[in-house]
């Protein structure tokens, strides 16, 4: 049995142990009296289970803010902050310790989750799906308040007492953005938890409303655009800190959270099927309890080590608790929409092939393959390793883009036709009207590109497609404000629309800022030397190393190189943390441009002070991703934050309307 | 010339004491496995090598490319002997240039490294063998997505039940009828 | 909208709705096999099993060549080290101990310098360890990667043949190494 409590050994740990007992207390019950009211439909009961949500979300509120105050005040009397906090650290620093480690992001998991489920638990309506749609949250909480209440918690009883604790990871001390990519993922893995709920519910029930829809797509937009912050986050982080210019490296961990991306993206389409038309309720069901699952595997992934290294997790408890939670979820889960979904029948006549529809349900279907894709290379190894029992195969970049390619210049292609087309049925000629021009412009926007020396195939069919889809956007946009007005009174009774339209913009943009730096990225090696008498050139710049420097900063050392470029002053750094010596994080300095980045970062520092090896990146449109990743949100919050009230419903009359 | 050597050691099953399990961390470039001994680095640092002979640019081109296809064999972190900064991958930066000098095909040079080190190093898996199921089924997907998506496209009429009717052609459920007593015959 | 109607079109057939959970199970049962079976052949094994030990002509740090090809006919104990490693130094007690049991046609050990940085190191450990076998140098790390080598300690099993039997990578106890011993036929300590 785990030693859980010691209150001789520390007051704040022992409170905090007692608020997630509590907790795990509150989420059983929770559990219970949702499923006992669920069965038998008793509204009172119901209400309870509603209420102990609450009592969750304070007593796990009380646990973190218990964790910050004992990682603020140096509290090494409490585990976590023993082992992975210690005084010398920025204020900033301790702030981001709370979920700098497993624990404390597994606390912080379940707080967000209790968050989310007490917002769930005001909004919800008095139907049928309320029990079962609390209950499935619950289910959550009970794994991530369990775990954090147990086996991984932050406050179990130290072993002795230290003057200082061993410090944060030095990785999340050399660029802020670590701070905040990890609460950004979270969110949006934690967020998509809502929407499994109302599936679950549906599942259970056999039933779905017009309220269905709007929430889970409410829901789904909030969970997604924060997956889309996290992720392009997360690849700017390793950009800024890992020295090798790139920002995407198809590695297990970044695939883990693209796979719910894709599959969010492919629901958010195929929902306003279900919302104008009717149609695709089982298959949006199932899009959610996937990619709910996908979350979970994700997470399991990462945190067991089973993908990158065998031995990097060997005996931890953690491990083997999340497998069982993924057991669970992904059969039962799975179990239940295979056996339930095909009760959620679509009443409407199945779309015509060209059609908004259409577009829809083709743009699905390259989103599944491509996940399935990014999930089979993720796992060979793991499947090869099951069967050879050794670890003998890689998967790299190299398989991954030669699928990604090819299925994401075919995404944008559907992303240009799928505006453009009207619900139920295309008339083909007026369809070839409207492309006329888009395709044009695609052509025109390839050929200049060409005429501007770009050879690269990919490219050019990302510039083509960019420009074909802004310009389709554009005219549709300039239509609309005539038919309307103005541009201002189309928006205004439009902010989905155009909120889905500036989403796209931000993809097209993106989608340039990916193709040529990926294309042209060009990379120089060299070693300056402080006396040298003549510049070095490198990537037609140069070069003159103008002073090494070291720099003590309490919890760590900085090597910085002054190199100036073409004039330009940069300092790149190498850096070293108290709690790792030897090992050093490149700190690159990167001067963004519009058209490109200059990147430079130092690869070893010469002891004695003469010379420094560095390495120039140059890398085209590079600040293009994160601009389009912004514009990508202001879209998404832009459908968000006007209400969705449905306009008059293209149910066509004979129909039902999608209600049961 | 490297300063960090991504652990020159094999660790003694002792791994779990990497730093942390953060999702991101886990492919920091050149953090060591608790290796005892890494050579400190600026004890370690001297006089930069020299610059390797230059290839003509289609052969550099070449060695390149498949540079980054062979992954590190001792980093934890998945990347390429292109990126990474261990002297083994230098080594067998060294070794890539000097057999394309040589003359060797790619596969050659991948197979040369693929029998030392095993298929693990190989980060474009040949499209042979046990790797067809890794390349043919992202196609068979693609495939057979393709056909389902067109025949329920293609399935016009047949399927389309009377409105109304979805809903009860589900199974009998006793809890369902309930529920639906209670709230007013299934207006959700 | 309650009235039941007893007409069931198209009725979802068994499999699938029993497929997906199979599938899912399946996964699961995989990536809990992986997680939960301790790894086997971490350590040991590698793609070289088998196969003909390559060929090495490297000088010794007394300046005496030294060749694989010389030693036809002897089983060979190849131990890639370096000073600076620390299971290196753990295990070369057991290769002293090893080297003076070993009669004229038993096994000959042999140890290849791998990224040793400073030959001065490697003749201190020498004589700390009083090591009697040859200690090479492998200039390039040539011969390290023909073994496949990408961490150190890693010793090499060649049985009398010249054949690869058995690869230990990781500090060796006294288990392992006789484990590799007995594959190459040579009694352990």
């Amino acid at each position: 049995m785990l030693n859980l409590i010691s209150f001789t050994s520390s007051a704040l740990g022992s409170l905090g142990q007692i608020a997630l007992l509590g907790a795990l207390a509150f989420t059983l019950a929770g559990l219970t009296l949702a499923v006992v009211g669920g069965i038998r439909a008793d509204a009172r009961v119901v209400e309870a289970a509603r209420r102990a949500t609450w009592a969750v979300f304070a007593l796990v509120t009380l646990g973190i803010l218990v964790l910050m105050v004992a990682l603020l005040k140096d509290d090494f009397t409490v585990r976590y902050v023993a082992e992975h906090s210690m005084r010398s650290s920025p204020t900033w620093i301790k702030v981001t310790s709370l979920w700098g480690a497993l624990e404390g992001s597994i606390l912080l998991w379940a707080w967000l989750l209790a968050g989310f489920a007490f917002i769930l638990s005001l909004t919800l309506r008095r139907d049928a799906l309320r029990p079962w749609a609390l209950g499935t949250m619950f289910v959550s909480l009970l794994f991530f308040v369990g775990l954090c209440a147990t086996v991984a918690s932050p406050f179990t009883p130290v072993s002795a007492l230290v003057a200082d604790g061993n410090g944060p990871n030095p990785a999340l001390q050399n660029h802020w953005m670590m701070a905040v990519h990890p609460v950004l993922l979270y969110l949006g893995f934690v967020g998509l938890s809502v929407p499994f709920a109302y599936a679950v519910a549906a599942l259970v029930t056999g039933r779905l409303s017009d309220h269905w829809v709007v929430v889970t797509r409410r829901w789904t937009l909030v969970a997604w655009t924060f997956l889309t912050a996290a992720i392009v986050a997360g690849g700017w982080w390793s950009y800024e800190t890992l020295g090798w210019g790139g920002y995407w490296a198809w590695d297990p961990v970044e695939n883990a959270s693209f796979i719910p991306w894709l599959l969010t993206t492919a629901f958010l389409h195929s929902i306003q099927i279900q919302e104008k038309r009717g149609l695709m309720r089982s298959w949006n069901v199932w899009l959610i309890v996937l990619a709910y699952s996908s979350t979970v595997l994700g997470t399991f992934l990462n945190r067991s080590g089973i993908v990158q290294s065998v031995h990097a997790f060997a005996g931890g408890p953690v491990g083997p608790v999340f497998l069982g939670f993924l057991a669970f979820l992904l059969i039962v889960g799975i179990g239940l929409a295979a056996w339930r979904a095909p009760a959620l029948r679509d009443e409407a006549e199945v779309p015509a092939p060209v059609s908004r529809e259409g577009a829809f349900l083709a743009g699905n279907w390259l989103f599944l393959v491509f996940a399935f894709m990014v999930l089979l290379g993720t796992l060979f190894p793991t499947f090869v390793e099951a069967v050879q029992g050794r670890r003998d195969a890689s998967v790299g970049p190299a398989f991954y883009n030669a699928f990604a390619i090819p299925l994401g210049l075919g995404l944008m292609l559907l992303m240009g036709v799928g505006p453009l087309l009207p619900w139920r049925r295309a008339d083909g000629q007026s369809l070839m009207r409207a492309l006329v021009p888009l395709l044009a412009s695609g052509v025109g926007a390839a050929v200049i590109a060409f005429a501007f020396g770009i050879r690269a195939p990919g490219v050019l069919a990302t510039v083509a497609l960019a420009a074909y889809n802004i310009v389709g956007l554009f005219l549709l946009t300039a239509r609309a404000a005539r038919a309307a007005g103005g541009l201002g009174k189309t928006l205004q009774a439009q902010p989905r629309r155009y909120g889905a339209y500036t989403a796209h913009i931000g993809l097209a943009v993106l989608a340039l800022g990916l193709a040529f730096s990926g294309a042209y990225r060009q990379d120089a090696q060299a070693t300056l030397n402080l006396r040298a008498a003549t510049p070095t050139t490198l990537l037609r710049e140069q070069l003159a190393l103008t002073g090494l420097r070291q720099e003590d900063r309490g919890f760590g050392t900085s090597a910085i190189a002054s190199v100036s470029i073409d004039g330009k002053p940069f300092e790149a750094r190498l850096n070293t943390y108290v709690q790792a010596p030897g090992t050093l994080f490149p700190a690159p300095a990167v001067r963004y441009g519009a058209l490109g980045d200059t990147y430079l970062v130092v690869t070893s520092i010469d002891p004695k002070g003469q010379w420094a090896s560095i390495r120039l990146i140059e890398s085209p449109l590079v600040s293009w991703i994160w601009w389009g990743t912004l514009i990508i949100c202001l879209g998404a919050g832009l459908t968000l934050v006007s209400p969705a009230r449905p306009q008059a419903r293209t149910v066509p009359t004979g129909l039902a309307p999608a209600t049961d | 010339m490297t300063q960090v050597r991504d652990s020159g050691v094999w660790g003694t099953g002792e791994r779990s004491n990497r730093l942390t399990v953060k999702p991101s961390d886990r492919r920091r470039r050149g953090v060591l496995p608790a290796a005892f001994c890494l050579l400190l680095s600026f004890a370690h640092a001297s006089a930069p090598t020299t610059p390797p002979a230059t290839l003509p640019p289609a052969q550099e081109q070449r060695a390149v490319a498949i540079q980054r296809n062979l992954r590190c064999p001792l980093c934890d972190t998945g990347e390429s002997i292109a990126e990474s900064r261990s002297d083994i991958s230098i080594k067998m930066r060294e070794s890539v240039r000097e057999q394309i000098v040589d003359g060797r095909s790619d596969s050659e040079i991948y197979t040369f490294f693929s029998v030392r080190y095993g298929n693990f190093v190989l980060l474009d898996p040949p499209k042979t063998g046990r790797n067809l199921l890794l390349w043919g089924a992202p196609l068979l997907a693609l495939g057979g997505g393709g056909v389902a998506l067109w025949a329920f496209l293609r399935r016009k009429g047949t399927a389309a039940a009377p409105a109304g009717a979805a809903q009860d052609a589900e199974p009998y459920d006793s809890y369902l009828d309930q529920v639906r007593r209670d709230t007013g015959g299934g207006q959700g | 909208m309650t009235n039941p109607a007893p007409s069931k079109p198209n009725p979802t057939p068994v499999w699938r709705r029993v497929l997906p959970p199979l599938i899912a199970a399946a996964l699961v049962g995989v990536l809990g096999y992986t997680l939960l079976s301790p790894a086997k052949n971490v350590t040991t094994g590698g793609p070289l099993i088998g196969k003909a030990a390559p060929a090495f002509t490297l000088t010794s740090l007394d300046g005496v060549p030294v060749s694989l090809e010389g030693l036809k006919g002897r089983p060979v104990v190849l131990n890639f080290w370096a000073s600076w490693c620390g299971p290196c130094r753990e295990e070369a007690p057991l290769f002293r101990e090893l080297g003076s049991q070993q009669t004229a046609d038993g096994a000959a050990i042999i140890g290849i310098l791998f990224q040793e940085t400073k030959e001065q190191n490697a003749r201190d450990f020498i004589k700390e360890y009083a090591l009697a076998y040859p200690n090479l140098r492998d200039p390039g790390i040539n011969t390290g990667v023909d073994y496949g080598v990408s961490g150190i300690p890693e010793t090499v099993f060649i049985d009398r043949a010249g054949v690869v039997q058995f690869m230990d990578r990781g500090g060796l106890t006294r288990e392992r190494l006789n484990a590799g011993l007995e594959k190459i036929g040579v009694k352990g300590i």
